[in-house]
């Protein structure tokens, strides 16, 4: 008994200790999850979206990037868009929240994607998770993904 | 870096010249007029032969290849574009771009580039036309058949003589020629205001100034020594490209806003060194050769500021053959043993220039076809863009080949081949710079640059065989049969790249917003632009019979072409076509001579037909098969009567052509046609005047067809010509 006690205590200390492991933002971390733009009422799922969160150096902004997203089906296009955002606290080492309002998202080049002006974003990366939602030009829109 | 290289070139053509005064040095000169080193020439066993004489070429008015067709049973050379445009179609076979189908030689020198084959003829004694794969012996591009032109040898004698006719079109054509011991110069000059008119800018569309200029030296260094060193040069200056709408059935005059130019300079400086000893005969020849041009074209022929292309080439080229034979002769074995080798440079810069018009119909309106209106419009807000494409094209060969003859009896059994190894390596650098913005996303104007740069090389060995047997057991007759296989050198698709840079601008623009289309441009990339040697087996059986005045001479062939070069649509390309080798082709026919003379009376006939199809040919989307191959005629036909009398000469002649299907699909077809010639002179003394005229019927024909921007066009052929002259023996 007293083996299996020490057993689960040391396994709840290991989980303990990678749950503390700090995540290194700066460098990138990917999510991977759904995306639902509401429109004309209805939810569209970009299932199996992959999207990106990267911290600034001094973590006071960060970028949202997603890929290949469509607003509605019949969209003959898929965009790129990275999202700029202000980090706004963090919980521990690898919780942060964010938010972003009146800004426009730009092109993994650089360039301002005027279409989609971003108004209420809100949201929160965690080491396992990465929720968000806004309204991407006229469309209300979220994400809920796993860290890969 | 291409002045170093004209650089290079010239010091070579001086170091040519100078090992020909060395070589030349010997007091004891032995002037042997004989000596017109045929060195290559004694080879075509089992092929048909048709020689023109100098004589014909005068009096059927013959002073350029495009003055050819039908006079050479089965081969047409259309007369369109500029003189940078030497199509040769074969017994069903030619090409518009890239390699020819036909070898040229000049005295035993092979012109490498397809550009330089265009050029008037100065003093040429004959011109002979080898049908079929020549491939054995002379390798490359020899798919279909080898010209080769002899020209004047100097004989010993001093003369002096003088040319000049003047014509309709403002046509004047001026020679001079100097034979003196062993030296023969020829200097010509021809000028022409041009037969079409551009009516958008009332102008002539195809003025024609050239000049050329020729030194031939025969020499005799000694009992065992021979050599011949020809120094050939032209330069020349025109329009071009007299292209017309084509529209509803109803062909409309030259009209486009934009320069059709054509700017040449060729040089070819050829050494031939024969040595005779006791046991082996072996001939040198080497050639330097230099072509600078540059063409200048409206791409859309139209009024319209669309886009233009200029092509600007600089490309020095050595070649070397040596070719040994023993000297002895044996009773029933006649060898030849050769080698060639050749290096080729090509400095080619091809600019495409978008103007406005074109910016919005060629690129615009396609794009926005493909963008939602959710997500903008697409502008490029610039007047216009450049995209610029510059080549570095090395291309080398070297080849060994043997041929024996048998001859038995009446017979004789030949048996040949050649191992040919060809190889190429292209430098590319395209650019191109313009200005976007996609209204609705963007609030102002991103300057976007494509750079695309790369090389690409390839080297393919070709095994060339030949096997000819002859009987030649009854009098003045020859019948023969024989298999040859011939090919025609792969390559780069230059002209495709700024197709590809413009697919590349519309996607890097949309890489640059983030945009992926469902339908994204699908786009070759500069890894399929090479495109393989062509080859081609051929089957001919023939007799030719000969006595007194009289000659005849028939054969027929079958011919199957492997991997032809042919032009498709790649994928995603929105103006451009490319070659490849998409497919297979058979061709078969017949090719018949008959001339007959007999005092001042010559009478001479050809006829030429060909059954040429695509046994396989998939343009990408629609499949060709059982279709006649276009551009070339079914039909060749020449006849001609003349009499001479002894100091007056008239002759008359005509030349069919047809009929020759203009595309794939075979749903547009020019009607066999025929043109009609003749030439009266009289001599008065040393003095010849003469008259003469082409297509004085004024038959209205079409020469040439394609397609551009969705619309067709048409060259006409040339109207009535009439051309007075006179020429004087001075000396």
């Amino acid at each position: 008994m007293k083996k299996l006690i020490y057993l689960i205590s040391l396994l709840g200390l290991l989980a303990c200790n990678k749950n503390s492991v700090p995540i290194d933002y700066t460098v990138g971390q990917h999510y991977r999850g759904s995306l639902w733009v509401e429109y004309n009422g209805e939810n569209y799922e970009n299932k199996d979206i992959e999207v990106g969160f990267t911290l600034s150096e001094d973590g006071k902004t960060a970028e949202i990037r997603l890929n290949r997203i469509r607003f509605v089906p019949q969209m003959p296009v898929t965009v790129d868009t990275v999202l700029p955002v202000t980090v706004q606290g963090t919980g521990n080492s690898n919780t942060y929240t964010f938010s972003a309002h009146n800004v426009y998202p730009h092109s993994p080049a650089g360039v301002e994607q005027q279409k989609y002006l971003i108004n209420n974003l809100s949201g929160m990366a965690t080491g396992t998770m990465l929720n968000f939602s806004l309204f991407f030009g006229d469309y209300p829109t979220r994400f809920t993904g796993s860290r890969q | 870096m291409v002045p170093d290289k004209i650089l290079t070139f010239v010091f070579h053509m001086l170091l040519s010249a100078l090992i020909s005064l060395l070589l030349a040095s010997p007091i004891d000169t032995v002037l042997t007029p004989s000596y017109a080193t045929a060195a290559k020439e004694e080879l075509p066993a089992g092929a048909p032969v048709t020689t023109v004489s100098s004589m014909q070429l005068q009096q059927y008015g013959v002073y350029n290849p495009k003055a050819l067709p039908a006079l050479v049973p089965g081969i047409h050379l259309p007369d369109y574009g500029s003189s940078m445009t030497s199509s040769i179609y074969v017994r069903g076979f030619g090409s518009r771009m890239e390699n020819p189908v036909v070898g040229l030689y000049m005295d035993d020198f092979p012109i490498l580039d397809k550009n330089s084959y265009d050029l008037d003829y100065l003093d040429i004694a004959s011109i002979r036309f080898l049908h079929g794969p020549q491939g054995t012996a002379y390798g490359r591009n020899a798919l279909f058949g080898v010209i080769s032109v002899r020209s004047e040898a100097p004989d010993g004698e001093t003369m002096l003589r003088a040319q000049l006719e003047y014509g309709l079109a403002h046509h004047v054509r001026a020679q001079v020629s100097w034979h003196q011991g062993e030296h023969a110069f020829s200097l010509g000059y021809r000028h022409s205001r041009g037969w079409f008119k551009n009516e958008y800018k009332d102008a002539w569309a195809d003025p024609y100034n050239g000049g050329q200029l020729r030194w031939r030296w025969d020499r005799s260094l000694s009992d065992r020594w021979q050599m011949t060193n020809l120094l050939q040069t032209g330069i020349s200056a025109e329009g071009g490209f007299a292209y017309g709408l084509w529209k509803d059935g109803v062909q409309h005059p030259v009209s486009y806003n934009d320069e059709g130019s054509y700017r040449r300079v060729t040089v070819l400086e050829g050494f031939k060194l024969r040595y005779q000893g006791e046991k082996v005969q072996v001939d040198g020849i080497a050639s330097l050769q230099f072509l600078a041009d540059r063409m200048r074209m409206d791409q859309d022929y139209t009024p319209r500021n669309i886009f233009t292309l200029q092509q600007s080439q600089l490309s020095p080229a050595h070649t070397l053959e040596v070719i040994v034979r023993p000297t002895r002769k044996f009773a029933h074995w006649k060898p030849t043993s050769g080698a060639f080798a050749f290096f080729k440079y090509n400095r080619m810069e091809a600019p495409v220039l978008f103007k406005r018009e074109g910016i919005q119909t060629l690129i615009l309106d396609n794009a926005n076809k493909g963008i939602p209106e959710d997500i903008g419009t697409l502008d490029i807000p610039d007047n216009d863009f450049l995209i610029s494409s510059n080549f570095d094209i090395l291309t080398w060969n070297v080849a060994l080949y043997h041929e024996s003859h048998f001859p038995v009896g009446g017979w004789q059994f030949t048996a040949g081949l050649r191992l040919d190894y060809e190889g190429a390596k292209m430098l590319y650098d395209c650019t191109a710079s313009l200005h976007y913005q996609l209204i609705g996303m963007m609030s102002s104007v991103r300057p976007y640059t494509d750079h695309y740069r790369g090389t690409l090389s390839h080297g393919v060995p070709v095994l060339l065989p030949k096997l000819a047997v002859e009987y030649n057991g009854f009098p003045n007759t020859r019948i023969y049969t024989s298999a040859t296989k011939g090919y025609r050198a792969g390559g780069f698709n230059t002209q495709i790249f700024s197709d590809i840079l413009q697919n590349r601008l519309m996607n890097g623009m949309m890489d640059d917003l983030g945009v992926h289309f469902d339908n994204e441009r699908v786009s070759i990339g500069a890894d399929r632009t090479e495109y393989k040697p062509e080859e081609a087996w051929n089957f001919e059986l023939g007799a030719s019979f000969h006595k007194d005045g009289f000659r005849a001479d028939v054969n027929a062939f079958y011919i199957t072409a492997l991997r032809q070069q042919l032009t498709v649509f790649p994928p995603g390309m929105s103006t451009g076509r490319m070659m490849t080798n998409a497919g297979k082709s058979r061709s078969y026919g017949v090719e018949a001579q008959v001339s007959y003379n007999k005092g001042g009376f010559a009478a001479h006939a050809a006829w030429g037909w060909n059954n040429a199809r695509f046994t396989e040919y998939t343009d990408g989307t629609v499949s060709y098969a059982g279709n006649r191959i276009p551009y070339s005629p079914e039909h060749t036909l020449f006849a001609a009567l003349g009499y001479n009398w002894s100091k007056v000469s008239l002759q008359a002649h005509m030349r069919g052509i047809g009929p020759i299907a203009w595309n794939e699909q075979n749903t547009l077809v020019e009607p066999f046609y025929v043109t009609l010639g003749a030439r009266a002179s009289v001599e008065l003394g040393r003095v010849l005047l003469y008259l003469e005229g082409e297509n004085l019927t004024n038959t209205r024909y079409k020469a040439f067809y394609f397609k551009s921007m969705g619309n067709e066009f048409f060259q006409l052929g040339k109207p009535i010509s009439l051309q007075l002259g006179i020429q004087i023996r001075i000396i």
